[in-house]
């Protein structure tokens, strides 16, 4: 059992999902409530990191923010900081391979609440915000949660773009899913199935507990 | 921008800014950090054991294909020393000017027909009996490492190329992304065999599961695996870097197969 | 539009709209403190959307809202009160209430500026004059019946101390019996609260029933406004008389007043002309409104309420006003729907010219198809009205 892949794995998931929250609950809401020319085009980068592979993504953030890029470059020169093969590199990739998970069920749970209540609301004399913490997420938790739950999942499990611009560097860069396959090739599958279960186990109670959850505050409702 | 969306932009930057620097600060810690070409998975984990009695010093080990670790060091990946499969990554990675040197070689690599206990195919270095399960269908796939960039693949290649089967076996070939994947896949079961690294056959876990034998050294390329230090590589890299060249550490390396180069 | 200030020294509400796009939303109308207002029209007419710009939940290109000293809009101005600082209450058409919370904590939403307990107390309050039980008041939207939802929603408006108190279509998803107690409510909030109250309905029955001035609106215009009866009598155009329900709709010609006798009683001559304008038709003497030109062609309506139907079986009118005219008839069309009779009848003498007549309750005279009838028309609820008119 790799403790220190798993913990880098829980780290990297419970960062990334401190970060992507403000955005995914701004994102999502904005999307559901505003109608735009080229709308589209925006859900259609939000869903894009699903659909790509995660070797295209983490291919593109190498070239983008490596040290022979212009970004990387700056950062290097101005901050001393590196944003590849290291656990920043792997926070970047992360939240913008997270954004559709993130975003999308928030934007369905904002849809969902009927338009009249946040005018309602408003009529009412409940500021903006007001609104946005007495009626709106009250109504959309269950989709908040699910969006949370499946982000912190999902950056468990991370493995092709961490492939190809993390190094696969122990306590740095090495996720209990590069664990994993390294376990493999070392022939050590006993390692490989402890890890590779434990995984199975964790991502299977956090996904059932939401659902459960979910479940109750519909029936109460 | 309304109040409430402009408080959020905030938290986000505020909670990513600081992060960067901690990491930054978390690689200046200097463990020193080693890529390894896949055939040196047990062997330098022996080797590392060892040095790290003697002399406390911990080291982090990655290993995989050589070709990749090229692109990477390119790409800024912050290694310490690479331990290459094949001296031309080296050689060009020095002419890049990432390295203190020109490295200095540290092993010779041999191949061979690894397949596994009881399966259709004899481990015949001559690769006759091959060439027979070629042709009679005995043979359904075969492991080798990329031809690519993994240094034993492309020794892998050669031999089959010199072989004759090279042309006639491409539709059958089941291609790891480094040698110890090859490894895997040559005793897995799901495969007849595999041309894989002499080192890993010699390692216990693989031994006990397969029969190997050596393919002729005059077959192909020789494996002139080099190591070379990088710039930014703290002392504690340079002092394992000449460990490997004490007769401790080379006993360790002849006995996973690896010739020792000519002092 | 004209640039000058809208004076409002009343207590009541001013509104003028002016737009194009995204949608046509044209017209001004008034509503005074204490007065029931019904904006009333087909459903498209633009009622939702003008009752949604003085909530302030849509913002025309141009407009001036003020309600009583305080200007709500004015885009000359550049005001624009977001609904959070306009003091108005809103009752949605299907009441939008939160359904997360209980009727207690629904109608505290409107209380926030207050610390919780009062809060709590306040809105027990309003729910206890609006008769929800405080059994239901714990309850959420779900666990009340429709009913019982409206009043919630009525006293979560009312909480707001609106200045202007809006109900988009209120009596539309509501039963009978809830009706009644509705109108009961709406009499007594009139009565208590010295605001002026707007309703949105396409029941034009209600309208006439419960309000003090109908607005008429039609494909984003407002056509007119004034009294029910009023309107009802008098409608400015041939779209308002069918809106209002005023469905005997002829062509004629003025001809004014004929003799001296005629412009000392104010009263002119009307002829009635059948579809080709060409031939000749009965004359009738109405009221002279002094706003037409002998000669010009006009439309003209008679509401139901100045048909009386003689049938042949010989029981007659009195015939105590010498207004009445006798027209000879013949049945084309009888449809039975319930209580009501619905019937066409073509007029003898007028090329393709047809009452549409209207019977219910005791009114009801057995009609057949073919049956030759004389129907009185009633001069004095004959309307004039030019064609063509704004």
């Amino acid at each position: 059992m790799d403790w220190q892949a798993l913990s880098l794995s829980l780290e990297l998931a419970a960062v990334t999902l401190l970060v992507l929250m403000p955005l995914g609950l701004w994102l999502g809401r904005w999307l559901a409530h505003t109608r735009f020319a080229g709308k589209s085009l925006i859900e259609a980068v939000v869903v894009l990191p699903l659909v790509l592979p995660p070797t295209v993504l983490g291919y593109y953030l190498l070239a983008s923010l490596g040290g022979a890029s212009p970004v990387g470059r700056w950062m290097q020169e101005t901050f001393d900081v590196q944003l590849t093969f290291n656990f920043a590199g792997l926070l970047i990739a992360s939240a913008v391979f997270n954004i559709p998970f993130m975003v999308q069920p928030v934007q369905r749970a904002f849809e969902a609440i009927p338009s009249n209540l946040a005018e309602a609301a408003a009529v009412s004399g409940l500021s903006p915000w007001q609104t946005f913490v007495r009626v709106e997420l009250p109504l959309a938790w269950p989709g908040v949660l699910s969006a949370a739950v499946l982000t912190f999942v999902h950056t468990l499990g991370e493995f092709g773009v961490v492939l190809m611009m993390g190094g696969s560097i122990p306590g740095e860069t090495k996720t209990i899913a590069i664990s994993i396959y390294d376990r493999v090739q070392s022939f050590d599958l006993r390692g490989a199935d402890e890890m590779a279960l434990l995984l199975l186990l964790m991502s299977l109670t956090a996904v059932a507990a939401s659902f459960f959850a979910t479940a109750r505050l519909v029936k109460t409702r | 921008m309304p109040l409430r969306s402009r408080r959020k932009v905030i938290l986000w930057i505020a909670l990513t800014v600081p992060l960067a620097p901690m990491t930054a600060q978390a690689q200046s810690l200097e463990v020193p950090t080693l890529a390894a070409a896949s055939d040196l998975r047990f062997a330098l984990e022996e080797v590392a054991e060892q040095f790290e009695k003697s002399t406390g010093q911990r080291l982090r080990l990655v290993f995989g294909s050589s070709g990749n670790f090229y692109s990477q060091i390119l790409q800024g990946a912050p290694f310490h020393l690479f331990m290459s499969a094949d001296e031309d990554f080296v050689f060009k990675l020095a002419d890049a000017g990432k390295t203190v040197d020109r490295g200095r070689l540290y092993a010779h690599g041999r191949i061979g027909l690894m397949v596994p206990k009881g399966g259709p195919v004899r481990a015949d270095g001559a690769l006759a009996d091959l060439a027979a399960a070629l042709a009679d269908g005995r043979l359904k796939k075969l492991a080798i490492a990329s031809p690519d960039h993994a240094p034993y693949g492309m020794r892998a290649k050669e031999a089959l190329q010199h072989a004759g089967l090279w042309q006639r076996i491409g539709p059958f070939l089941v291609v790891g992304e480094n040698i110890s994947q090859t490894a895997q896949f040559a005793i897995s079961g799901s495969t007849q065999g595999g041309i894989i690294a002499y080192s890993l056959a010699l390692a216990p876990q693989v031994a006990r599961q397969g029969d190997f034998a050596l393919i002729p050294e005059s077959w192909h390329k020789p494996l002139a695996q080099r190591m070379v230090l990088m710039r930014n590589a703290p002392a504690s890299a340079r002092a394992f870097y000449d460990y490997l060249s004490t007769p401790a550490a080379q006993s360790i390396m002849v006995k996973y197969g690896f010739a020792m180069p000519n002092p | 539009m004209s640039a000058l200030p809208v004076s409002n020294t009343g207590r009541g509400l001013r509104v003028r709209v002016s737009q194009q796009l995204p949608m046509l939303l044209e017209g001004e109308f008034t509503c005074e403190s204490g007065e029931l207002m019904a904006l009333v029209g087909p459903s498209g007419a633009g009622k939702t959307s003008m009752l949604r710009a003085l909530a302030g939940l849509m913002r025309p290109t141009s407009a001036t809202i003020s309600v009583g000293d305080e200007v709500w809009s004015d885009t000359e101005a550049n005001i624009h009160l977001a609904p959070q600082d306009r003091h108005v209450g809103l009752v949605f058409q299907n009441y939008a209430l939160m359904p997360h919370l209980s009727a207690l904590d629904n109608v505290s939403l409107s209380l926030l500026h207050l610390p919780v307990k009062e809060r709590k107390a306040q809105a027990q309050q309003w729910l206890d004059q609006v008769r929800i039980s405080v059994e239901q008041q714990a309850r959420k939207p779900s666990a009340l019946s429709g009913g019982q939802q409206q009043r919630v929603a009525v006293a979560r408006a009312l909480a707001r101390q609106p200045r202007l108190l809006l109900l988009d279509e209120p009596f539309s998803a509501v039963d009978q019996m809830s009706r009644r107690s509705l109108y009961e409510l709406l009499a007594e909030l009139r009565r208590n609260l010295r605001i002026p109250i707007v309703l949105v309905t396409h029941d034009l029955m209600e309208a006439r029933h419960l309000a003090d001035s109908i607005v008429v609106m039609d494909a984003g215009r407002v056509l007119q406004q004034g009294h029910p009866a009023q309107v009802y009598r008098s409608p400015r155009n041939a779209r308002v008389a069918d809106l209002m329900g005023v469905h005997n709709r002829f062509a004629g010609r003025w001809l004014g007043p004929l003799s001296e006798a005629d412009t000392d009683a104010q009263m002119g001559w009307l002829e009635w002309l059948p579809a080709d304008a060409v031939t000749s038709g009965p004359h009738l003497r109405v009221r002279d409104k002094r706003r037409l030109i002998s000669g010009q062609m006009v439309t003209w309506v008679v509401q139901s309420d100045g048909l009386h139907i003689d049938t042949d079986e010989g029981i007659e009118l009195k015939r105590a006003n010498p207004g009445l005219v006798a027209v000879e008839a013949r049945v084309t069309e009888v449809r039975n729907l319930g209580e009501t009779t619905l019937a066409k009848a073509s007029v003898v003498g007028l090329e393709g010219v047809s009452f549409s007549l209207i019977r219910s309750g005791p009114q009801r005279r057995s009609l057949c198809g073919g049956q030759a009838i004389r129907v009185q028309v009633d001069c004095d609820w004959v309307h004039v009205m030019p064609i063509k008119a704004a």
